[in-house]
């Protein structure tokens, strides 16, 4: 038999031997849409289980969201008050065993291919976030671009939320943080992105999401320090961290008040430019933010016409103002209250002052991020005011 | 390797076939010795008809052969027996030397060639002839009065076109050569014939445009008409494969139209053609995936539509290659890869169906291909009943039962449109082909194999070649110039030169001269 005849046999052994071992229909998948995962209750803890620890462990409870295809199938929507997905939760003591655990639940091999949004318990990211973002990360289905957020309270409660508007849980809150547009007041940030983050400083800025009747909200933000949640930011706050990372895409600023000469303008920002430059003095890293914002006015209340280029200056200026009180506020608390930066200040930092950066990033989180200072200028411009005058 | 397995499988060592027919002699002078030869050479062909008569009544002898039903009986009564027997009575003298010219003189058919060996006498009467043998003269006579009954010029009906000429090849050979000889009216169109077939002897009319066609391809095209060496050439399919450059490739080197200004086309550009007789599908040659995606209709209508259907036929095609096999990579191997919607649709849809998507979609496409085939057997009005009552009875049954998805019917049946959308027979039929072996690749491999596999075809095509040119010119060797007439078509005035991977000695089809502008008048 000649070389080429062996070499030729070989691959087709390659090929015939190895091929179809990860076949798999699709719907012979458990398609995993939204994961939760909390602490276990104590209760939980069996005795079976417990004989096979080695000492005190820490029990997992993982919440998963599937969807039940025959129900999405159906015309009408399937009908029935009992919803388009299965929520089931089950403990162990790592997150990979409770997960092939499910195996004899669901007679289908989950798939985390289609994960849209994984929710970490508050209990836990209290705890520390670590060991769940390696498990995360590590897994070869998860894709990069779900979102991770943080549930004011256990994940579990979200998982049971039934949307009103969208039958899939994970695909809600994976549309809502991907398409926020008006309001700017989330941290759009997929996973990959937070992983990346965190890797580098430890710190991050989740979004923060809570259940309610018919909706899960997602609003706010949770800040992580050293990979544990230390505490929140509001809606409004967290609008301001995301005009800073120069990520917004939208949001509304009402200035003024219907008495003044300018009424009560609602202006709608549509594009923004931040640029940061640092630089140091007395052993103190200083910061410029840049802000160059673009928007429209959308409402007015009360006030004069605003055909008047005196009347819009004033009106920029308030924006102005208003902006950076904003930024500056957020930025004081993350800086006294927190003390951890979270918004690539010393990303900035060890780009543009390479030398400095080395000598202060040990410490910059405890001692030199808040000792640094900020300056912020706003230049906010007005390009359309309507047609009503 | 798999070649030469092939080969040496189905072939054998065979002594060249001496040509049984050849009889090899002259033509006697003894008309009866010519007549012994025929009937001995004829026995039991009962169609051959001899009829002796003296011409001019009482002179010399004389006999006309010919095959009934292959003759216009009205010719061979009026023209040549009425004259020889009845106009020759004022032939005096019959030993003069010129009597073979004098009975020349009289027959007034145009068609009139003198003979001297007893084959061609053989072979004009078998191509519907009639000879006329004489007494006394070494040579004889074939009189050209073919007038068999034949299938005229009608519509094409497998590259049929909105905007363009109607007509179509048939299966007369010099009906064919006439429609390319209507269409250009230079002399430099080069019309060669060849007698190809041991037994068949069928013409073959070798085309081309002297001056534009590269010499090397013509020398090309001659020599493997040369090797030609088969019994029967039935049809010009035959040809084809005999002269293709590689007979194991899925694809066809040659291109086969009935459109006879397909035909002037190619000639134009620099291609040759080959007119077999009794096939009305005329060979054009060399050929590329590119002329082969191309129908006559592009360049009549304006180059935007023109470019825009292109478009559309090339993704067509694409998806009529890759839809179900990348279906089944998708669905089976790599579901991350579809958006979760869409995904979960799909998953619904194929919640609780028996089978896996690779058997679906093979059975799915079997059940096609039966459809397709049972459609070209059954009689006109039939077939249309079966293509709905298979198409959508059946394809709505099994969707109902729950033996196949509602998608995958989906997919089939755009696949089986989109496969419509290649203008040329030969490479739907390749694509259909390659569609199996995607679907294979994909059942084994997932998305991976549908990439190599789109690779195996890839390489394949960059090896092959058709006449010398590249079957991927002009992307391939890369010619820019050329893809003005590619996926998109540039307006004529922009098309000025041929393609020059086809290295014509002519190489601009349009003047210099400014025709872009005629609007400008008052």
């Amino acid at each position: 038999m000649s070389n080429l005849r062996l070499h030729l046999l070989f691959l087709f052994c390659a090929v015939l031997l190895c091929g179809c071992w990860d076949m798999r229909d699709i719907e012979k998948r458990a398609n995993i849409i939204a994961i939760g995962i909390d602490f276990a209750e104590p209760e939980a803890m069996e005795s079976e289980t417990e004989k096979l620890l080695q000492g005190p462990a820490i029990m997992y409870r993982m919440t998963l969201e599937i969807p039940k295809l025959r129900k999405l199938g159906k015309e009408g929507g399937g009908g029935g008050d009992d919803g388009f997905t299965w929520v089931l939760s089950s403990t162990g003591t790592s997150l990979g065993q409770i997960s092939s655990l499910l195996d004899h639940r669901i007679w289908r091999s989950p798939f985390y291919g289609h994960t849209k949004a994984v929710i970490i318990g508050e209990e836990l990211a209290r705890e520390g976030i670590k060991d769940v973002i390696d498990y995360l990360h590590r897994h070869r289905d998860i894709s990069r671009r779900m979102k991770l957020l943080i549930s004011n309270g256990k994940a579990k409660d979200v998982l049971e939320v039934k949307p009103a508007i969208e039958p899939l849980l994970g695909v809600y809150l994976d549309n809502l943080i991907e398409f926020v547009t008006l309001s700017g007041r989330v941290q759009t940030k997929s996973f990959g992105e937070v992983v990346q983050e965190l890797v580098e400083t430890g710190n991050a800025l989740l979004p923060r999401v809570r259940p309610a009747e018919d909706e899960a909200v997602v609003g706010g933000s949770a800040v992580i320090k050293n990979w544990q949640l230390v505490g929140w930011l509001g809606e409004v706050e967290t609008a301001a961290t995301v005009l800073v990372q120069n990520r917004i895409k939208g949001g509304t600023v009402i200035v003024g008040n219907r008495a003044e000469a300018t009424g009560e303008v609602s202006y709608f920002l549509r594009t923004a430019k931040t640029s940061i430059k640092a630089s140091q003095g007395n052993g103190q890293a200083i910061f410029r933010l840049d802000i160059q914002v673009e928007g429209d006015i959308i409402e007015q209340i009360g006030g004069g016409s605003l055909m008047d280029q005196q009347l819009l200056s004033s009106i920029e200026k308030m924006v102005n103002e208003r902006l950076r009180g904003l930024v500056l506020d957020v930025i004081r608390k993350l800086q006294s209250e927190f003390r951890v930066d979270v918004l690539g200040f010393g990303r900035a930092l060890s780009k543009q002052l390479p030398e400095f950066y080395l000598q202060v990033k040990d410490q910059w989180d405890d001692v030199y991020f808040p000792e640094a200072s900020f300056q912020v200028t706003v230049e906010a411009k007005i390009r359309r005011i309507g047609v009503v005058d | 390797m798999i070649k030469r397995l092939i080969l040496r499988l189905f072939s054998r060592k065979c002594e060249p076939i001496v040509r049984n027919s050849r009889i090899g002699v002259r033509i006697s002078p003894v008309l009866a010795k010519n007549l012994h030869t025929i009937k001995t050479l004829f026995e039991d062909a009962d169609d051959v008809t001899v009829r002796e008569f003296k011409v001019g009544g009482k002179g010399t002898s004389a006999a006309v052969v010919y095959i009934s039903g292959m003759l216009d009986n009205e010719v061979i009564n009026a023209q040549l027996l009425k004259t020889l027997m009845l106009d020759a009575r004022q032939i005096k003298q019959w030993d003069e030397p010129d009597l073979l010219d004098r009975i020349k003189g009289m027959i007034t058919i145009g068609d009139l060639k003198e003979i001297e060996s007893f084959d061609d006498a053989v072979y004009y009467l078998l191509a519907g002839k009639a000879v006329l043998f004489v007494d006394t003269v070494f040579k004889a006579l074939a009189i050209g009065a073919q007038g068999w009954e034949q299938r005229g010029v009608e519509q094409p009906v497998a590259e049929a076109v909105i905007r363009g000429p109607r007509d179509s090849f048939c299966e007369c050979v010099t009906t064919n050569i006439t429609l390319v000889r209507q269409r250009l009216k230079d002399p430099s169109l080069k019309i060669k014939m060849y007698l190809l077939g041991r037994r068949s002897r069928t013409a073959v009319a070798l085309v081309y445009i002297a001056d534009i066609i590269d010499p090397g391809i013509l020398e090309e095209a001659q020599n493997r008409l040369d090797k030609v060496d088969i019994d029967s050439l039935t049809d010009s399919g035959y040809l084809e494969q005999l002269i293709s450059d590689s007979w194991w490739s899925p694809f066809d080197t040659v291109q086969a139209t009935e459109r006879p200004d397909e035909v002037v086309g190619g000639l134009l550009e620099g291609r040759f053609a080959l007119i077999c007789d009794n096939s009305p599908f005329v060979i054009l040659a060399p050929t590329t995936i590119n002329t082969l995606m191309h129908s006559p209709e592009d360049y009549y209508i304006s180059w935007s539509a023109s470019t825009i259907i292109r478009m559309v036929r090339f993704v067509g095609s694409f998806l009529a290659l890759t839809l179900p096999a990348v279906y089944i990579a998708l669905v089976s191997y790599n579901p991350e890869m579809i958006p979760t919607t869409l995904a979960l649709t799909i998953a619904a849809a194929r919640d609780g169906i028996p089978f896996p998507a690779v058997t679906e979609a093979f059975v799915m496409e079997l059940m096609l291909e039966l459809l397709r085939e049972a459609g070209i057997r059954l009689p006109g009005p039939i077939g249309q009943t079966i293509g709905i009552v298979g198409g959508i009875i059946i394809g709505d049954a099994a969707v109902r039962a729950g033996l196949v998805s509602p998608v995958m019917v989906i997919i089939v049946a755009s696949t089986a449109i989109a496969s419509f959308l290649i203008p040329t027979y030969s490479l739907t039929i390749t694509v259909r082909n390659l569609r199996f072996f995607l679907m294979t690749m994909a059942a084994v491999l997932g998305l991976f194999g549908v990439s190599m596999g789109m690779l195996v075809i890839l390489v394949h095509l960059a090896t092959l070649k058709s006449f010398g040119v590249s079957m991927l010119s002009p992307w391939s060797p890369l010619r820019i110039r050329a893809f003005q007439d590619t996926v998109i078509r540039f307006p004529w005035l922009a098309m000025k030169a041929r393609p020059r991977y086809l290295h014509p000695q002519d190489p601009d089809r349009l003047s210099d001269r400014r025709t872009d502008q005629f609007g400008d008048h008052p």
